[in-house]
């Protein structure tokens, strides 16, 4: 990597990194894990930045390869921790604004399988469209709302509320 | 009938968009490294013969090797410019253009293997980079070619910027900061920007900077989570607070990528439409108080701009026209604007308008070079650089022209080293 294109890639990630972080974090309900997702997403765009930064889309080519990381079980390499240097942790952990009711949520989301997770999170979580998320799970925008549908009831149901029927 | 309802869905999973983030570890230079590491891997793969990846990896074997024995160009020497694409009218004020430059490797601290630099001052005094090794970086300010070590507020640093008086902005790991007069200050986060990672990229001659701070929470009212996100920011020289530049409405990506001494911002705003193809950079400027405009792109190749450095009047940059990228120069005075195709690539410019960068063979090896006025100028390598395809480049040049900085390569891997050209 070209030492400017090197610059343009760090000015990249470092904008980029606290929401690729946070759709990590949202993924995976696991800071560690969520930063070992990123950590190898970022990695891997480093080694293709020379054709990653003339695409199209950047933003959408990258956060394309952090959900496919994620929901793809052959390359589940993330959940073990790779590279990670000792960096001081000099911020402290900010408090939630209601940690309960987060934690419960997020453990149940951690509960709906990754598929579904994946676009629950991307839709209501990041606002892409139907159409959008069905470019990054590589799916037809039928299938991104069926997996909307049985996601969110699962999660209903990890929560413990009662089944919807058609509610519109 | 989806069976569901998007907003009471929405309201559902809300409590996680607004939940903090956990602290972390992570930040660009530790990606950098791991990304080398990689990169090397890969390259050590294909030596040993381990695996073919590609038959371009393999083919890129011999060409390595047959590099040691390419002599290097030693002397600087003068080409007729091929093209007058980028001919403005030549302020009175400036100086001819050397013709004829020597090149210094610039010191680095014991055990750094590669080094960059990144930035230099107009008036050819300072430069600044980064030495790499073992998994650190180190922040060199070099003065007249003598090298400072910094000792910055962040373990590590990925952008350097200098003005004359040698005042030098960083960022990098968790901090961005100033460093003047042998102290350090860091630069504040502008207040609605939670988890934000700052980026520096230009210092102008009163001290102000520019960078690019990353958004991940709610910026404006009412507005849901956007999603990543970064704003241009500019700090006042001393100890002002932080001031987000003007944005116009909408889902937008903005950059701020060098600020002249009159305050003139320039960098790109990209507007973010559903359909990818309705997306497109332009390159724009921030006058001192705010004001924002488009900078119209040449004739025939507006498809996308976008701006990388100014210094005085003159802007360098980039435009498209069916899918290739053209180097271009904009005159913020005179509103002049044409494509360049003297150099391979840009990565500085004067206050004359003369650009630096590198030249590109046909067979693909990069010579560190400048354009001024017309003419090009080869700049020539150090002792022990060899050719390279991936790095050889000048990226700052002084306004009289006679001071240059970048990188030259070594070994098989093509490890950059810090350079300085002299000229006259």
């Amino acid at each position: 990597v070209r030492a400017d294109h090197e610059r343009d890639y760090v000015e990249f990630v470092t904008a980029r990194l606290p929401g690729l972080r946070r759709l990590a974090y949202l993924l995976i309900g696991d800071g560690h894990r969520a930063d070992d997702l990123v950590q190898q997403t970022c990695t891997a765009l480093y080694v293709h930045w020379g054709r990653a930064r003339v695409a199209d889309n950047l933003d959408a080519y990258v956060r394309r390869m952090l959900v496919r990381a994620f929901v793809d079980e052959r390359r589940r390499s993330w959940t073990r921790r790779v590279d990670l240097d000792d960096q001081a942790l000099d911020r402290p952990a900010p408090e939630p604004t209601d940690p309960a009711q987060a934690l419960v949520l997020r453990q149940a989301l951690a509960q709906v399988p990754p598929r579904q997770r994946a676009v629950l999170v991307l839709r209501f979580l990041c606002d892409l469209s139907v159409a959008e998320v069905a470019q990054v799970l590589d799916c037809s925008p039928g299938t991104v709302k069926s997996q909307t549908s049985h996601g969110l009831a699962a999660l209903r149901r990890l929560l413990g509320e009662p089944a919807r029927e058609g509610t519109r | 009938m989806n069976g569901y309802d998007d907003r009471e869905a929405k309201l559902l999973l809300l409590p996680l968009a607004e939940e903090p983030l956990p602290p972390s570890g992570l930040d660009a230079a530790t990606m950098v490294r791991a990304g080398r590491r990689r990169v090397r891997r890969r390259r050590l793969t294909t030596l040993a013969g381990a695996g073919a990846l590609t038959a371009a990896a393999l083919v890129a074997v011999p060409l390595a090797v047959s590099a040691l024995s390419r002599p290097a160009p030693v002397t600087a020497s003068l080409l007729a410019a091929p093209s007058t694409a980028a001919a403005a009218p030549r302020p009175e004020s400036a100086p001819p253009a050397p013709t004829s430059c020597t090149a210094q490797r610039l010191p680095v601290p014991a055990g750094v293997r590669e080094a960059v630099v990144l930035d230099g001052d107009p008036a050819g005094r300072f430069h600044v980079g980064i030495g790499y090794a073992a998994g650190r970086t180190w922040a060199l300010r070099w003065d007249g070619g003598r090298l400072t070590v910094l000792s910055p507020p962040a373990k590590d640093v990925d952008s350097l910027v200098v003005n004359a008086a040698g005042v030098v902005a960083g960022s990098g790991g968790t901090a961005a900061w100033v460093y003047e007069d042998g102290a350090y200050r860091r630069l504040q986060e502008v207040p609605s920007g939670p988890d934000g990672g700052i980026q520096v990229t230009g210092i102008n001659a009163r001290g102000e900077v520019v960078g690019n701070q990353g958004i991940t929470g709610k910026l404006k009212e009412g507005a849901t989570v956007r999603f990543p996100w970064r704003i241009p920011v500019r700090w006042p020289a001393g100890e002002g607070s932080p001031r987000a530049l003007p944005l116009p409405d909408g889902d937008l990506d903005v950059a701020a990528q060098g600020i002249a001494d009159d305050g003139t911002v320039v960098g790109q705003l990209t507007r973010r439409d559903e359909v990818p193809a309705r997306s497109a950079d332009r390159a724009v400027s921030w006058t001192a108080d705010g004001d924002l405009r488009e900078l119209s792109p040449p004739r025939g190749a507006g498809s996308s701009t976008g701006a990388h450095a100014v210094t005085g009047d003159w802007v360098v940059g980039w435009s498209e026209a069916a899918d290739t990228q053209a180097i271009t120069r904009w005159n913020l005075r005179t509103g002049a604007v044409a494509t360049v195709d003297d150099l391979a690539y840009v990565g500085g410019v004067n206050r004359h308008g003369w650009l630096a960068g590198f030249l590109r063979a046909a067979d693909g090896y990069e010579t560190p070079a400048f354009a001024a006025d017309g003419k090009v100028v080869r700049l020539p390598s150090v002792a022990g650089a060899l050719p390279g395809k991936e790095g050889p480049g000048a990226f700052t040049l002084s306004d009289d022209g006679r001071v240059l900085g970048g990188i030259l390569v070594t070994g098989a891997d093509e490890r950059p080293l810090a350079v300085r050209w002299t000229c006259e």
